[in-house]
């Protein structure tokens, strides 16, 4: 005779970005059932794109998130530019690239010390955290503060910048404005490399899955705006081809859709460690040795991102001062183009994981169809996968110890909820 | 050495009524004479850069939903009913997140007063409303008396 089911509920998932829930059912003592519930409304950005002229495209997207609003702009002008037929200066495409560097080191320095660092030392926030390791707090601020500073300098403000344009930007900055940033950024290098030795010797859950990793990889640089969508097991495909390979499906429990290979029908993981393990012979030096030093080539352990979100930062300093320290040459701010009609295709890195848009434009230069996948949306499946998987070992435990560790695998992929809505509470029900 | 200055921050953007930390503090800067120093903010966090030497901090937020579009409140860090108060903005660290962070980190100031102002219509690059435009002038009153009150000698 079975038991009575289980529930446990999370209604509201802590130090993740956005407002979502967890519900595990457990019957005879075996998981039967994981829902991450993002129930934040639709957001229906898409719909809300059509018939607007495509230069408001790349501010209406920065919209769908505080967090990484450059990923949306740099996913957006890389599309529409594809649809367009134009091609950026290379002084355009380094200045894209250090903006770029400051998203990803604001929002993982924020996530890195403020949201996912108190799990690993016992607190149940950044701000308990901070009476006891003050310094560590503190050092996270400042290094978030730099992606922020970045920011502002090429974005013209730190929260949802509005000086990316299609071609470019509106305005390119000055060089003694760049070159100010050097000392800070030197300091931020030394100060990312301790960040990442410091995360690396904590203690991590044992825990490997068999990922299907899928990033942009580039051959010459780490892939951040530009290169095919590549996959553990040898897909490279253009961004134009997404769709062949990647479906969005939905379920009934979230507002957000979820993602899956079509080739497999199974889900697969877009973010720092699937760039790491992908691209590691673009990480820039530094990056690249504490990635040989701090993270095994097989590593598949989603606790151990934080470890490859610390080496991203890393990179991200030396590429941004590298930029900055070879005064980049700020002409022209902007590629002239003429309207067509036209359909393109393009995904960055969001600090998240991979971002795809798709814009069809009319010859009138209005946005006729618009397809936005977030990273959230294409992790969420493999998310509850995930769980299935980890939440055995620990299911004799009690319900607010299986909920205290299901919280902790989901914070491990850092996940934006607010960007997913088409995403946490933690519900368990045994049965 | 003990801090001595005292510090006003205004907080807010470009749109509609959430221009009215800034208002206020382009406002107080204009009265102060020297005896504050007075900044504008983009988000709370922007504080933790500046409490060093500083023993008296006054900041001016927006307050969406809880009082009247207009209306002027402060609280006395800590009080207990702040950590209700929705002061608008979704972005970054709250300015009751900001303020506690600081205190962990044993960097707030002694005395700390929150000027909250009730706002209405929080649109990009819109003007502020009539009921908040007319609320700078009292907010302003206010904590200039405050300032005068914290600086005048003590028996």
């Amino acid at each position: 005779m079975s038991e009575t089911p289980r529930t446990i509920r999370v209604e509201a998932l802590a130090r993740v970005e956005g407002e979502g829930a967890l519900n595990l059912r457990v019957r005879d003592g075996k998981i039967e059932a994981v829902e991450l519930n993002i129930y934040e409304p639709p957001r229906l950005f898409e719909a809300l794109l059509r018939g607007r002229a495509l230069e408001e495209v790349p501010d209406i997207t920065a919209r769908i998130c505080g967090i990484c609003p450059v990923a949306y702009q740099m996913s957006s002008v890389h599309a529409l530019e594809r649809a367009l037929g134009v091609t950026v200066s290379p002084e355009l495409r380094q200045l894209r690239r250090l903006l770029y560097c400051g998203e990803w080191i604001e929002s993982h320095a924020l996530h890195v010390h403020l949201l996912h660092v108190p799990d690993f030392l016992g607190y149940d926030s950044g701000l308990a955290m901070a009476a006891d390791f003050p310094d560590e707090v503190q050092r996270g601020l400042r290094l978030k503060k730099h992606g922020s500073q970045l920011l502002d300098v090429l974005g013209g403000r730190a929260v949802h910048p509005i000086n990316v344009a299609v071609g470019g930007f509106y305005r390119v900055p000055r060089a003694s404005e760049l070159a100010a940033l050097v000392p800070d950024f030197e300091w931020g290098l030394q100060a990312a490399i301790n960040v990442t030795r410091w995360v690396s010797d904590f203690d991590f859950p044992t825990f490997e899955r068999p990922y299907d990793f899928v990033a942009l990889s580039h051959p010459d640089e780490y892939a951040m705006c530009e290169g095919n969508i590549c996959t553990s097991d040898g897909l490279a495909i253009d961004a134009a081809q997404f769709a062949e390979h990647f479906r969005e499906q939905q379920v009934p429990h979230s507002t957000a859709l979820q993602a899956v290979r079509i080739e497999t029908g199974a889900t697969y993981l877009v973010g720092p460690l699937a760039r790491v393990q992908l691209n590691r012979r673009q990480l820039m030096s530094e990056a690249r040795q504490l990635a040989d030093d701090l993270l095994e080539r097989s590593c598949a352990n989603p606790f151990k991102s934080i470890v490859a979100r610390g080496i991203e930062i890393v990179h991200a300093y030396e590429e941004a001062l590298s930029i900055l320290r070879g005064s980049p040459a700020c002409g022209q701010s902007r590629m002239p183009y003429d309207y067509r009609e036209g359909d393109g295709a393009a995904a960055t890195e969001a600090p998240r994981g991979l971002l795809y848009h798709r814009y069809r434009v009319d010859a009138e230069g209005r946005v006729a169809a618009a397809d936005i996948v977030p990273p959230t949306s294409q992790n969420q499946g493999q998310i509850e996968d995930d769980l299935r998987h980890f939440l055995p070992a620990v299911i004799d435990a009690s319900d607010d110890e299986i909920a205290d560790a299901a919280e902790r695998l989901v914070r491990s992929y850092d996940p934006c909820i607010s960007c997913a809505t088409h995403f946490l509470r933690v519900k368990v029900e045994r049965q | 050495m003990r801090p001595s200055q005292t510090l006003v921050v205004g907080i807010g953007s470009s749109h509609g009524d959430d221009r009215v930390g800034w208002e206020i503090a382009d406002a107080v800067l204009e009265r102060v004479d020297g005896r504050a120093e007075v900044r504008r903010a983009r988000k709370p966090a922007d504080l933790l850069d500046w409490l060093e030497g500083i023993a008296s901090l006054e900041v001016c937020d927006a307050v969406a939903g809880e009082i009247g579009p207009g209306c002027v409140r402060s609280w006395v860090w800590p009080a207990a009913e702040i950590a209700g108060v929705p002061f608008a903005g979704s972005h970054d660290l709250s300015l009751v997140a900001t303020l506690a962070l600081a205190e962990q980190l044993g960097r707030l100031p002694a005395h700390v007063r929150i000027w909250g102002v009730g706002v209405h219509r929080v649109q990009a690059w819109s003007p502020m409303s009539p009921a908040v435009a007319a609320a700078v002038d009292r907010a302003v009153e206010q904590i200039c008396a405050a300032l005068d009150v914290a600086r005048a000698p003590q028996p």
